[in-house]
């Protein structure tokens, strides 16, 4: 065979081995969560008070959480995407910093932020709020953690966006706020639901910032990624079926999301011509 | 051993085409030899003897490490702190200890019964008190609006704060409403005492139930530490035994430093009363 074909049966050996070991880890150890549940107890954990409780509050907090997140990420990805400004650098660090801070020195410096003996503790307090071991403070802190997760995709959808849009919508006269809402929303919004999606599912699974920030308390500040840590040092049947139940709501939200028209991650395959 | 390490460089050299004729490649050849000479083993063997052991015995285990290591240079004393439980579970799992030391029965006779300990001694005892901001008293702890913070249930310090409770409801001077109104106060279960304790001296919480020796020697201008009455508290028995795969002879000289004289002095220093 010529020189160029064995190159390429390497180059595919590598590509399959390298892809194949990958996908192996991964799996593995979904598939031991999958395989250690004893279907008897299953529903029989799925269905205590402190499991109920867990659920509710994960659900709840980490909805309110994406919704606030939505709401303060679009003027800040569009403002980062359009406008360039000194210190813009400076800025896009700030905002995707908690996607790379360990989350437990999240919850630290949130403390030392807004906890009662911190920088804003007095304000808060005389405005009635008392944020730590507080059902807000779990969303404040999925909050902090989350919003990079929905600003950054967002941001790159706006980038993306054929700049002959906003022009054209220029030349007919309309004001930045009506091209807004009717031209560059309408075209990027698949791609901002998944970003959407993407921030619920890191609120969703938010431990270390809550855990330090907001405290532990079942019914109150116990989201399902607490409830499942604290299972792990006395319950292994409840940490498995609380497990398996935050593994099912996160693949179903990947799986929708891939679905969606501009799937999760955009294009899936480049043609590559020989 | 040493004529392997002197030709490999050689080799090296010679492959790479221009061979050991040029002065560069000589000299790289005598850092090489050199860097691999010095990675060679320098130290003895020393044993290492893993001692899990209660977050409380944090500054005990200290010591009495020292003390070990002083009197056997051979050993080398390994530690891993966390709420008894988590360690019970780490062992349970398969983790690593010659000695496993406790702040309560049930997760020692959790192991043992597991088979992954052997042979359970006390060695200390401890009381549990509460921290609290300063100009607060022990009847406040029940005022609404006090925030408490204590230890999960399964946290041996959770555990013995969850009995002082009952103990408090069973009270004639407190009751069950006082005890009710504690347990209302709770605001977060930490997994481990330190967690507790580190949470209130932040200024978060008015209050916390920890251990006596926890707080010992603290000098804080905002907290303070309030006794638990007599009648209602209890006494935490700290436990000490061997895994079921321990090295013998490194566990053995733990143990016994711990249990003689002068282990004993080590936890009256810290506050601990001796078994």
């Amino acid at each position: 065979m010529s020189h160029a074909d064995k190159n390429d049966r390497w180059f595919r050996f590598g590509l399959w081995t390298g892809c194949g070991l990958l996908v192996a880890f991964l799996t593995l150890p979904l598939a031991s969560l999958v395989l250690s549940v004893r279907p008897a107890t299953l529903l029989a954990q799925l269905r205590q008070p402190p499991v109920l409780d867990a659920l509710k509050l994960s659900l709840i907090t980490s909805i309110a959480a994406s919704g606030i997140v939505v709401l303060l990420g679009l003027p800040t990805a569009y403002w980062l995407a359009t406008r360039d400004f000194r210190g813009k650098r400076f800025v896009e660090t700030l905002v995707y910093l908690p996607m790379v801070l360990p989350p437990t020195v999240a919850g630290f410096a949130l403390l030392l932020a807004f906890g009662r003996a911190g920088l804003t503790g007095d304000a808060l307090a005389f405005v009635g709020l008392r944020l730590p071991f507080s059902t807000l403070g779990v969303v404040v802190a999925q909050v902090f953690m989350s919003a990079p997760f929905f600003v950054a995709p967002t941001r790159a959808a706006f980038l993306s966006l054929d700049p002959k849009y906003r022009q054209t919508a220029a030349t007919l006269r309309s004001s930045e706020a009506y091209t807004f809402w009717r031209v560059v929303l309408p075209l990027t919004a698949p791609s901002i639901v998944a970003a959407a999606g993407m921030c619920w599912a890191r609120a969703l699974g938010e431990f270390g910032a809550t855990i330090t920030f907001a405290g532990n308390m079942p019914g109150r500040t116990q989201t399902m990624p607490l409830a499942v840590y604290m299972a792990l040092q006395s319950d292994f049947d409840g940490a498995i079926a609380l497990s398996l139940v935050l593994v099912v709501v996160s693949i179903s939200l990947l799986l929708a999301l891939q679905f969606t028209s501009s799937g999760l991650f955009g294009q899936t395959t480049t043609r590559v011509t020989r | 051993m040493i004529v392997l390490f002197m030709i490999a460089p050689w080799n090296f050299a010679i492959t790479f085409g221009s061979g050991v004729r040029k002065l560069e490649n000589r000299l790289g050849c005598l850092v090489a030899f050199a860097s691999v000479a010095a990675c060679a083993p320098g130290e003895t063997n020393r044993t290492d003897i893993v001692v899990f052991a209660a977050v409380s015995l944090t500054e005990v285990v200290g010591d009495i490490a020292q003390i070990v290591e002083t009197a056997n240079p051979d050993l080398r004393v390994r530690t891993n702190f966390a709420g008894s439980q988590q360690l019970a579970l780490q062992i349970a799992q398969g983790a690593q200890a010659d000695v496993f030391a406790t702040a309560d029965e049930r997760w020692m006779d959790f192991l043992i019964e597991g088979g992954f300990a052997r042979v359970k001694r006390p060695f200390a005892a401890n009381r549990l008190v509460v921290i609290t901001r300063k100009g607060l008293t022990f009847r406040d702890m029940a005022e609404p609006g006090t925030s408490i913070i204590v230890g999960a249930d399964v946290v041996p310090v959770g555990h013995y704060t969850r009995r002082v409770f009952s103990r408090i409801a069973a009270a004639s001077d407190y009751g069950p409403d006082f005890a009710r109104a504690l347990s209302r106060n709770v605001v977060s279960e930490e997994d481990n005492v330190r967690a507790v304790l580190a949470k209130v001296l932040l200024g978060e919480a008015d209050a916390g139930f920890v251990y006596e020796t926890d707080v010992q020697g603290l000098h804080n201008q905002a907290y303070h530490v309030v006794p638990i009455p007599a009648q209602v508290n209890l006494s935490a028995q700290y436990f000490i035994a061997r895994t079921a795969d321990a090295n013998d002879v490194g566990a053995e000289a733990f143990m016994q430093v711990l249990t003689a004289p002068a282990g004993q002095s080590v936890l009256r220093t810290r506050g601990f009363s001796p078994i």
